[in-house]
């Protein structure tokens, strides 16, 4: 056993997903494999006898389940736990029962439920399991240095990427009061997950949550996910309440609704945690009309780094970034 | 150390090989609805039905391991009968509708020919 390496322990009951894990994680010469098991008695009991840096886990395995599995190692023999979800209502919401058990993170097993191939989930795999096996914290005991909404701000907007449940999670417990709408928008293609980070948002933190809805109004101080897969023009009614609009928009991950809320909001202020950054590009003629308030989540905290700092780079080529978890980008003079 | 080209090409080969044993899971989970639905058709599935599990947990093999190699369609309907057992199984005593699960199994043959 090299003790330099990121030592991963594969629980998984599939012999083709135990395959296709070792074959992934070859791309990354960090990381080395110390035991596969096939179910969640055996992988509490290698954890303890190996303790591993990190344990890729199954949700459903013979026996003790991914579940109670993370439960019981991170009693016995705390470790970082990536869970192997999928994107079924019922896997959705099996994977946030793991995370609220002690695991750590979760990664779709789907290449059906959006965009990603072999080739993105290889990538994707090496990425987390190397974020997390470095030492980073998870996001459940991750506190974020939130800046305090302006009191002028009238629309406060979160967007994250497929997998940014839990920071989502941070940043809200981290938040302090906000008398504006909260919108969450997320570009994870699996609707199923927009229920999964409903619940999550509404036991994990003190905001009223609930999904968004064509012509319903979105209510101060409380948070309004978007559909997942879906795009709106988001706007003032008569009464200056603002809604979302669906009529007319084709589905998208969100960049109607973030060009209508930069141009409708006197003050927006806009979060932008990791995968989230794809849209700050195609954003920035918008930025560039209206000042808006821009809070970015540090690249060193987000599991994917570059994301967050080649789309702020494209979208912004003189930002200079202040290191903090979350924390207003500044325009260089 | 392997470059992500000849990690893909393994990849391929693994996808290959999981096709082509797709097709006996598939039977296999065909024969097991049916042998379900035929023992459960008037009782529903009580908690801890070995057979409903067992079959559960080879749907959610069979969604995971396709969804991960990119064959969305038997992994949906995989995962669609995955939760309909889970269904059945958390609400015991529900009459069991054969027909859904048919529709279910029916999809997982047409989508792995």
């Amino acid at each position: 056993v090299d003790t330099n390496k990121i030592r991963l322990l594969v629980a998984e009951d599939s012999a083709y997903m135990q395959m296709a894990i070792r074959t992934m994680v070859k791309i990354d010469p960090s990381i080395q494999i110390v035991g596969e098991v096939k179910d969640g008695s055996q992988a509490v009991e290698v954890a303890r006898l190996l303790k591993p840096d990190i344990i890729t886990m199954d949700v459903n395995m013979p026996g003790l389940n991914g579940i109670d599995a993370s439960r019981r190692i991170m009693t016995e023999a705390p470790s970082v736990i990536l869970m192997f979800s999928t994107t079924t209502d019922k896997g959705v919401a099996r994977t946030l029962q793991a995370l609220e058990a002690g695991a750590t993170d979760y990664l779709s097993k789907s290449s059906s439920a959006g965009d990603m191939d072999l080739s993105s989930i290889t990538t994707q795999l090496a990425t987390r399991i190397r974020f997390w096996g470095l030492g980073a914290r998870p996001y459940t005991t991750r506190r974020m240095a939130v800046p305090t909404p302006t009191p002028d701000t009238d629309l406060l907007v979160i967007t994250g990427g497929a997998g940014s449940a839990l920071a989502i999670g941070a940043l809200l417990r981290d938040l302090g009061p906000v008398t504006c709408p909260v919108v969450v928008s997320h570009d994870d293609m699996a609707s199923e997950v927009t229920l999964s980070l409903i619940d999550y948002i509404a036991r994990t933190t003190r905001f009223a949550v609930r999904e968004g809805g064509h012509r319903a109004p979105l209510a101060p101080g409380a948070v309004t996910v978007m559909p997942a897969g879906r795009d709106a023009r988001v706007r003032r009614d008569e009464a200056g309440r603002w809604i979302l609009d669906f009529h007319g928009i084709p589905p998208g991950c969100g960049p109607n609704f973030l060009r209508s809320a930069t141009a409708a909001a006197a003050r927006l202020t806009l979060a932008c945690l990791s995968g989230g950054a794809r849209q700050l590009a195609a954003l920035a003629p918008s930025f560039a009309e209206k000042p808006v308030a821009l809070w970015i989540q540090d690249p060193a905290e987000c599991a994917v780094p570059d994301l967050v700092a080649e789309a702020l780079a494209l979208a912004f080529p003189h930002t200079r970034l202040t290191s903090a978890p979350m924390m207003p980008a500044e325009r260089a003079a | 150390v392997s470059d992500l080209a000849e990690i893909l090409a393994e990849l391929d080969a693994l996808r290959d090989a999981f096709r082509a044993d797709a097709v006996q899971q598939v039977g296999a989970i065909a024969d097991g609805w049916a042998a379900l639905a035929g023992s459960t058709a008037d009782g529903g599935i009580v908690p801890g039905h070995s057979a409903a599990e067992a079959l559960l947990a080879e749907s959610h093999r069979l969604a995971g391991t396709a969804g991960t190699f990119g064959l969305g369609a038997l992994s949906s309907a995989a995962a669609a009968l995955e939760d309909h057992l889970a269904d059945l199984i958390d609400a015991p005593h529900t009459v069991l509708d054969r027909a859904v699960g048919d529709r279910y199994v029916a999809r997982m043959q047409a989508a792995i020919g």
